[in-house]
């Protein structure tokens, strides 16, 4: 089973996603914005991180940038719910900078646990 | 979209102005002459060629005249093809600037949408997944379990709805990495909408082999040909009618795009609609159909997609007879 590091900034979509994951025997590690995700990853080897895009303090794409930099084996998946401007696709920004897959909010349990499977395969 | 072009001088100038213009030539013309006979000038004129026969005046005068009237005949000519020039020029910037607006009106709209669905799409996650969390525990056949799959359906269907907004809003993001070959996904699209369509509408096909690839998913494409023909048997309503789907490829100087683009028309025999409703008809949940018919999406959603496609989608319409609606998409040249 996986060490899951998940970062959104929403209370409701933290526990709900945890939800998920725990009950599918995953581990958890939980953060409410970039800077305690960077936080976290001082101290912690997670093997995927699940972050949100549109988050206060250090923002999602920022966030991707910074890991690729200090963690460049850590796969990222980035999820969000839409854009917030219609001239940016944040989703497509996260996939160019190398994040390994994209879900778009609300998505099918069974997408991202199926996506963590692939990944701790491989 | 656009209102019928008016190219004389006529129409530049307004009825009122034209008939100002016109008392004040004749009054002056009138002055004129009247000056000229009080003068004796013609007297005087005719007296001084007499006087002077060897200076042959009669012939300078003749083609002093003859000169005068060309130059007056060529002015107005000029007169005439400046103003139309000019007519068509402030057509022209009248028609771009309302293009502007419209566009800057939906992408306001689009930017307002996106925050909405933004924050919806967040609220649907732990509504959808915690529920199907909980329906897992819960007896197959309960009546609670039950209960709980309606409450999926439902937030299904607001993620429905959401996701249409999306393709709205996402008008000017580039998908150049989605192309399909125009005539082969049109025509998929077109019987899958036969299906739909009742028998008593008469769907025309005018699809020639045009094996052009055009900068669009083929979802997306068959999604905006469900959606005019929706629309179209939607115009006919109970009534018997005529849905006309064409398509032809467009040179560069007949494309609104500026370069050689796929025309895809669908034409309706049904209800029509008013001038004003074209002005609104791309707007997110507007809707001319009556209540629990429409969304009011399709054709924004259209809209949002033609513009992620650098396309354009025009509509003409006559109340009571007719509607079109012709979409232009680039040709992409295979390299």
């Amino acid at each position: 089973m996986a060490k899951i590091l998940l970062a959104d900034d929403d209370e409701l979509v933290l526990y709900a996603i945890s939800k998920v994951l725990r009950k599918a025997g995953h581990e958890v590690l939980e953060a409410e914005n970039g800077k305690k995700t960077i936080d976290i990853l001082k101290n912690e080897h997670p093997d995927v991180l699940v972050t949100d895009i549109i988050m206060p303090e250090i923002e999602g794409i920022e966030l991707i940038m910074k890991v690729q930099n200090s963690h460049p084996d850590l796969p990222i998946i980035a999820m969000s719910g839409g854009s917030r401007n219609v001239d940016y696709n944040y989703l497509s920004v996260a996939k160019k900078l190398g994040a390994y897959a994209t879900l778009e909010k609300p998505f099918d349990e069974q997408e991202l646990l199926d996506l963590i499977i692939e990944i701790t395969k491989t | 979209m656009n209102k019928p072009e008016n190219s004389n001088l006529l129409a530049l100038l307004g009825k009122k102005n034209s008939i100002i213009i016109l008392i004040i030539l004749l009054t002056f013309s009138t002055v004129l002459s009247i000056i000229f006979v009080e003068i004796e000038a013609f007297e005087w004129l005719y007296d001084f060629s007499r006087e002077h026969e060897d200076w042959e005046l009669d012939e300078i005068i003749l083609v002093a005249l003859s000169l005068l009237i060309s130059i007056s005949v060529s002015s107005l000519f000029a007169a005439i093809i400046l103003s139309n020039r000019l007519l068509r020029s402030t057509q022209k910037r009248i028609k771009i600037e309302g293009q502007l607006s419209q566009s800057r009106k939906m992408q306001s709209m689009g930017n307002l949408l996106g925050g909405i669905s933004h924050s919806m799409n967040n609220h649907l996650l732990p509504i959808l997944m915690i529920t199907k969390l909980v329906q897992k525990e819960l007896p197959e056949d309960s009546e609670e379990a039950s209960d709980l799959e309606r409450v999926i359906s439902a937030a299904n269907g607001a993620k429905m709805i959401l996701r249409r907004i999306l393709n709205f809003t996402r008008q000017e993001e580039l998908i150049n990495d989605n192309t399909c070959v125009i005539d082969e996904t049109v025509k998929i699209a077109v019987e899958l909408a036969s299906i739909a369509t009742p028998s008593a509408i008469n769907l025309h096909l005018d699809i020639p082999v045009l094996s052009e690839f055009v900068p669009i998913s083929r979802l997306n494409l068959e999604i905006i040909t469900l959606n005019l023909i929706t629309n179209s048997v939607d115009a006919i309503g109970a009534k018997t009618g005529n849905i006309y789907v064409s398509l032809l490829e467009a040179k560069a100087k007949d494309s609104p795009l500026g370069i050689k683009s796929a025309c895809f028309k669908v034409k309706d025999d049904g209800e029509g609609i008013t001038e004003e409703q074209k002005v609104r008809i791309f707007e997110p949940f507007y809707t001319s159909k009556e209540a629990g018919k429409g969304t009011g999406l399709g054709l924004s959603e259209t809209y949002g997609i033609i513009a992620s496609s650098k396309g354009a989608i025009e509509v003409d319409s006559q109340p009571g007879n007719f509607t079109e609606f012709t979409i232009f998409l680039p040709i992409v040249p295979l390299t």
